[in-house]
C-alpha cells in the first residue's frame, strides 16, 4: 500500500511538473534567505557542472531552510550564464558557479559582457588538475617516451581537447610552451568524443581532467602518463606530476559558488558559512565519493587568492603565446 | 550473464519500475508530440526526479521518457506538419501528405508498428551485441563522420520535391545558417554581430519549429474555413488505419534496413538522431519502384524514419554502456542520472553491475511494448487534433512553439529568433523552397565541419590520406553513387 500510495504520488507530481514546465513562482521577503534561491550554471543538466551544483544544492537547502533550484543557462561556454550572474539583482537569490580558468579566460578571448570583479566567491566547491591520458594499448608506456617523440618530429603528435581555448586546450597550451615542445592539438566539442577518437586510435593523447576519466583509469581503458597538479594525485600514483619532472605547468579546473557583486556582507556571510559546513559535513563527502566527484573545498579567501594568481598567469600566457582577442 | 541477466528481470518487475516506466511512456509521449520539447529535454526534466529511487526505477523512468518521446515526435509530424523532436523531421516529409488524402489512420499506425519495430531491433542489438557494435564506433573517427555527413548532403537531392535547383538552394541556406557561432579550431565567434545569444548558432529545435510549424501554421490562416475534416471522413480514415497483412510484408524490407542504419548511426558518437532518419529515408526511396511517388504520402517514408529513430536509441547506449561515454545529447543526461545513482557505466558495467545494466535494457524493452500499446490506443484520440477548428488549432501550435523556444536554455532570445526564422520560413514556403533540405543542411553543417577540420588536424593537413581508410571509401563510393542516383531519376521524372 505504501509502495502503491508512492507511485501514485511519483505519477502525479511528475504529470504536474510535465504540464508547468515553464511556471516560475514568486514569494515575499522576509529575513535571509526568505524564498527560494536560483543558482544558475552554464552548462547542460547532467554535465560535470550540473552534477556537482546538484549535490550541493540539497545540503545548502537543509543548512539555509529553503529551496535551492538549479537553473541551467548553457551557452557561449558558460558566458551566457556569467554574464546573467553578474547582471543579477544582488540580494542572495540568485547565486551561480564561475570556473577558473573558463570564466577568465573568456574575458581575455573576447569582449565579454561580465569581468571577474563582477562576482563575490563563496568557496570553491570542485577542483582537479588537468592529465594526460593514452589507451594502455599506446606505444608510449611513460611522458618522457611523448616527449622525446615530440621532440623528434615536433607537430606530429596529435592532442585531443574538449574545445578551442576551454581549460584543456588552454592546458595543453601551457603545456607545450613549458616543455618546450610541439603537439597538434585537435579540437573536440567536449572532452567524450576526444576520448572515443583516444580509444580508436585516431589521436595519440588526450588532455582532460581527473574526474572525465577516472573510472576508465579504474576500469583499465586509460593510463595517465602525468598530471598537471602540484603533487601526485593518490588516485593515480604512478602517474608523475610535471613539476617533478621540473617543469613549472600547474593547470586544473576549479569550479566555485559564487554570488554578484554588491550581495549585502551579512547575506555573504551565512552563505559562505553555510557552504562550509556543507563541505565539511561526513554525508556531503561520502555522497560526492560516491558519484566519483573530485570534490575540494577552499574558503572565499583561499579561493580568491587562486583565482587572482590564475588571471594574472592566463594574462602573461595569451601575451607569451600571442593567442586571439576579438 | 543469464545469472545477471534473471537479476535484472527482478529488479524491473517491481511494481515501482513498471509504473515509473508507464510514467516516464506517457510523459514521453507528451513532451515528444508537442512541437518544441526535445527529448533531451524531457529526459533532463526528469533527472531530479530521480534522486532517491531505486537505479532500477530511475532508467525505467528515464527510458520510458526517452523512448516514447522519440515516437511521440512523429503524431504531430503527422497530423499537423509540425515535427514535435528533431527525430520526427523526415516523418513529415510522406506523413502529412498522407494526412491531406484522408490517411492520417494509417500513417499513425505505421508509424507506431515502425517505432515499436525498430526500438526492439535497437535494444536487442545492445543486449546482444553492444561489445561488439562498440568497436564500431572506436572505428568511426574524425574522417569517417566527415564522409558521412557528406553523403548526409546528398541526401537533399531526394527530400528537395520537384525542384532540384530550388532544393539545392534551400540546402545552402540551411549550410550558411549553420556556419552561425562559434568557430570550432578558432574560438572565433562568426556571423554573431556580437549577441553571445548567437554564439552557439542557431537551436535545432527553433530551426524545426521556424521551418515546419511556424510556416505550416501561417499557410493554414491562408486557408478557407471550409477545409475541416468531416467525421464521416474521420470514420474512414480510421477504419482504413491497420495495416493489411500485404502492406505489412511489403514493409519488411524497409524495417530491416532502416533499423540497421538507426541502429548503426546511434552507436556513432556526435551524428545524431535526424541524421539517422534522413538517411533510411533516402534508402528506402532509393530501393523503391516508385521513388517519385515518395513526399506524396506512402507508407515506405513513414516507416523509414520511424523505424530508423528508435532503432538509434538501442545504438546510442552502446558507448555509454560499454565505453562510459555517451553519444548523444540524451545518453550525456543519462550519464548525469547514472553518477547521481553512483552507477559508473563503463567495460565492466556488465561483470560488476549486470543485474542493473540489464534492467536498464530490459526497462528500455518494456518501454517499447507500452508504447506500442499506448500508441496504438492512442490512434483514435490523436486523430481528433485534425478535427480542431483552425481558430484554435493555430493559437495552439503557436504556444508551443514560443514555449519550446524559451525551454531550451530559459532564453527569451530562442524565442526572438524562432519568430523570425519563422517569418523567413514561411517566405522560403511560398516561393516553393523546401524547407526540409534547410533543417537537413543546418543538423549536417556544423558535424560535417567539425569533423572536416579535426580530419585535417590528424591528417596534418592532408585530407586525400582520408582515402586509406577503409570505411571512407565505402562512404565515398556510396555518396558518388547517392549523388549519380539522384540525378538519373530527376532526369527520368522530368
Amino acid at each position: 500500500m505504501e509502495r502503491n500510495r508512492k507511485a501514485f504520488m511519483m505519477g502525479f507530481v511528475l504529470l504536474m511538473v510535465m504540464v508547468s514546465v515553464v511556471f516560475a513562482q514568486g514569494v515575499e521577503e522576509v529575513k535571509y534567505p526568505a524564498k527560494g534561491i536560483e543558482v544558475n550554471v552554464g552548462y547542460s543538466a547532467g554535465g560535470a557542472t550540473d552534477i556537482a551544483a546538484r549535490l550541493v544544492a540539497p545540503y545548502m537547502e537543509a543548512k539555509l531552510g529553503q529551496a535551492m533550484t538549479i537553473l541551467n543557462k548553457p551557452g557561449a561556454g558558460g558566458e551566457i550564464a556569467h554574464s546573467a550572474l553578474a547582471k543579477a539583482t544582488a540580494d542572495g537569490y540568485y547565486l551561480g558557479y564561475i570556473h577558473a580558468p573558463a570564466t577568465i579566460s573568456i574575458t581575455l578571448n573576447r569582449k565579454a559582457a561580465y569581468q571577474l570583479t563582477d562576482f563575490i566567491i563563496i568557496g570553491n566547491v570542485v577542483y582537479h588538475e588537468n592529465l594526460i591520458v593514452v589507451p594502455p594499448t599506446s606505444r608510449f608506456k611513460t611522458i618522457q617516451d611523448v616527449l622525446a617523440e615530440a621532440k623528434s618530429k615536433p607537430g606530429k603528435l596529435t592532442i585531443g581537447n574538449s574545445g578551442a581555448y576551454a581549460d584543456d586546450h588552454l592546458a595543453s597550451l601551457a603545456f607545450q610552451h613549458t616543455v618546450g615542445v610541439k603537439f597538434e592539438d585537435t579540437m573536440f566539442q567536449g572532452t567524450a568524443p576526444s576520448l572515443v577518437a583516444l580509444l580508436g586510435n585516431h589521436i595519440d593523447l588526450v588532455m582532460c581532467n581527473v574526474a572525465d576519466i577516472v573510472d576508465k583509469v579504474r576500469q583499465n581503458q586509460l593510463v595517465v602518463l602525468a598530471t598537471l597538479g602540484a603533487e601526485r594525485n593518490p588516485l593515480f600514483p604512478n602517474a608523475p606530476t610535471m613539476k617533478e619532472l621540473g617543469y613549472e605547468v600547474l593547470m586544473g579546473n576549479y569550479t566555485t559558488l559564487a554570488a554578484p557583486a554588491g550581495t549585502p556582507a551579512n547575506i555573504v556571510k551565512i552563505l559562505r558559512e553555510a557552504l562550509a559546513e556543507v563541505a565539511n559535513s561526513q554525508e556531503y563527502i561520502k555522497k560526492a565519493t560516491e558519484m566519483g566527484l573530485p570534490i575540494r573545498y577552499f574558503s572565499a579567501e583561499e579561493t580568491e587568492r587562486i583565482y587572482k594568481q590564475q588571471e594574472q598567469r592566463l594574462k602573461e600566457l595569451w601575451i607569451e603565446l600571442k593567442l586571439p582577442t576579438t | 550473464m543469464m545469472d545477471a541477466f534473471l537479476q535484472g528481470l527482478t529488479l524491473t518487475f517491481t511494481f515501482n519500475t513498471l509504473i515509473a516506466i508507464l510514467v516516464g511512456t506517457i510523459g514521453g509521449i507528451i513532451i515528444g508530440a508537442l512541437p518544441g520539447l526535445s527529448s533531451t529535454l524531457g529526459v533532463a526534466l526528469l533527472v531530479p526526479f530521480t534522486f532517491g529511487l531505486a537505479p532500477a526505477t530511475a532508467m525505467g523512468l528515464l527510458g520510458g521518457m526517452y523512448c516514447a518521446s522519440i515516437y511521440g515526435g512523429s503524431i504531430t509530424a503527422i497530423l499537423i506538419n509540425t515535427p514535435g523532436t528533431g527525430a520526427a523531421a523526415a516523418t513529415c516529409l510522406d506523413g502529412y501528405p498522407m494526412t491531406q488524402n484522408g490517411q492520417a489512420g494509417k500513417a499513425l499506425f505505421t508509424a507506431i508498428i515502425s517505432s515499436f519495430i525498430g526500438g526492439t531491433f535497437g535494444t536487442l542489438a545492445l543486449m546482444l551485441i553492444a561489445p561488439q557494435l562498440a568497436k564500431i564506433a572506436l572505428r568511426f573517427g574524425p574522417p569517417e563522420t566527415f564522409m558521412l555527413s557528406l553523403f548526409g548532403l546528398t541526401i537533399i537531392a531526394s527530400v528537395s520535391g520537384k525542384n532540384l535547383i530550388k532544393g539545392l538552394i534551400a540546402g545552402l541556406i540551411g549550410l550558411l545558417l549553420s556556419t552561425i557561432g562559434f568557430d570550432i579550431l578558432t574560438g572565433f565567434p562568426r556571423f554573431t554581430f556580437g549577441n553571445i545569444n548567437l554564439y552557439e548558432g542557431i537551436p535545432l529545435v527553433v530551426a524545426l519549429v521556424a521551418f515546419f510549424s511556424i510556416p505550416e501554421a501561417l499557410t493554414l490562416v491562408k486557408q478557407p474555413q471550409t477545409e475541416a475534416v468531416s467525421s464521416i471522413d474521420m470514420k474512414t480514415s480510421l477504419k482504413n488505419s491497420r495495416l493489411s497483412m500485404k502492406e505489412f510484408i511489403f514493409l519488411i524490407p524497409t524495417f530491416i534496413r532502416s533499423a540497421v542504419i538507426g541502429t548503426i548511426i546511434g552507436i556513432i558518437p556526435g551524428v545524431g538522431t535526424p541524421v539517422a532518419c534522413f538517411v533510411s529515408y533516402n534508402e528506402a526511396k532509393r530501393f523503391s519502384k516508385h521513388p517519385d511517388k515518395f513526399g506524396t504520402g506512402v507508407i515506405e517514408g513513414v516507416a523509414a524514419p520511424e523505424t530508423a529513430n528508435n532503432a538509434v536509441e538501442g545504438g546510442s547506449f552502446v558507448p555509454l554502456l560499454t565505453l562510459g561515454i555517451p553519444g548523444s545529447s540524451q545518453t550525456a543526461v543519462y550519464l548525469g542520472a547514472l553518477l547521481i545513482l553512483g552507477i559508473r557505466p563503463g567495460p565492466e558495467l556488465f561483470t560488476t553491475q549486470g543485474p542493473i545494466a540489464y534492467s536498464i535494457i530490459i526497462g528500455l524493452y518494456i518501454a517499447n511494448i507500452m508504447m506500442l500499446v499506448l500508441g496504438l490506443v492512442g490512434i483514435r484520440f490523436f486523430i481528433n487534433v485534425i478535427r480542431l477548428p483552425k481558430a484554435i488549432m493555430i493559437p495552439v501550435i503557436l504556444t508551443f512553439t514560443v514555449i519550446g523556444s524559451y525551454a531550451i536554455n530559459n532564453s527569451i532570445f530562442n524565442v526572438a529568433m524562432m519568430c523570425f526564422l519563422g517569418f523567413a520560413g514561411y517566405v522560403l514556403r511560398i516561393n516553393n523552397i523546401p524547407l526540409a533540405p534547410v533543417v537537413l543542411a543546418l543538423i549536417l553543417g556544423p558535424i560535417g565541419e567539425n569533423a572536416f577540420l579535426q580530419t585535417l588536424s590528424i591528417t596534418h593537413g592532408n585530407p586525400l590520406l582520408i582515402l586509406t581508410r577503409p570505411i571512407c571509401i565505402v562512404l565515398f563510393v556510396i555518396t558518388l553513387l547517392s549523388l549519380f542516383f539522384s540525378t538519373r531519376k530527376k532526369r527520368i521524372v522530368e
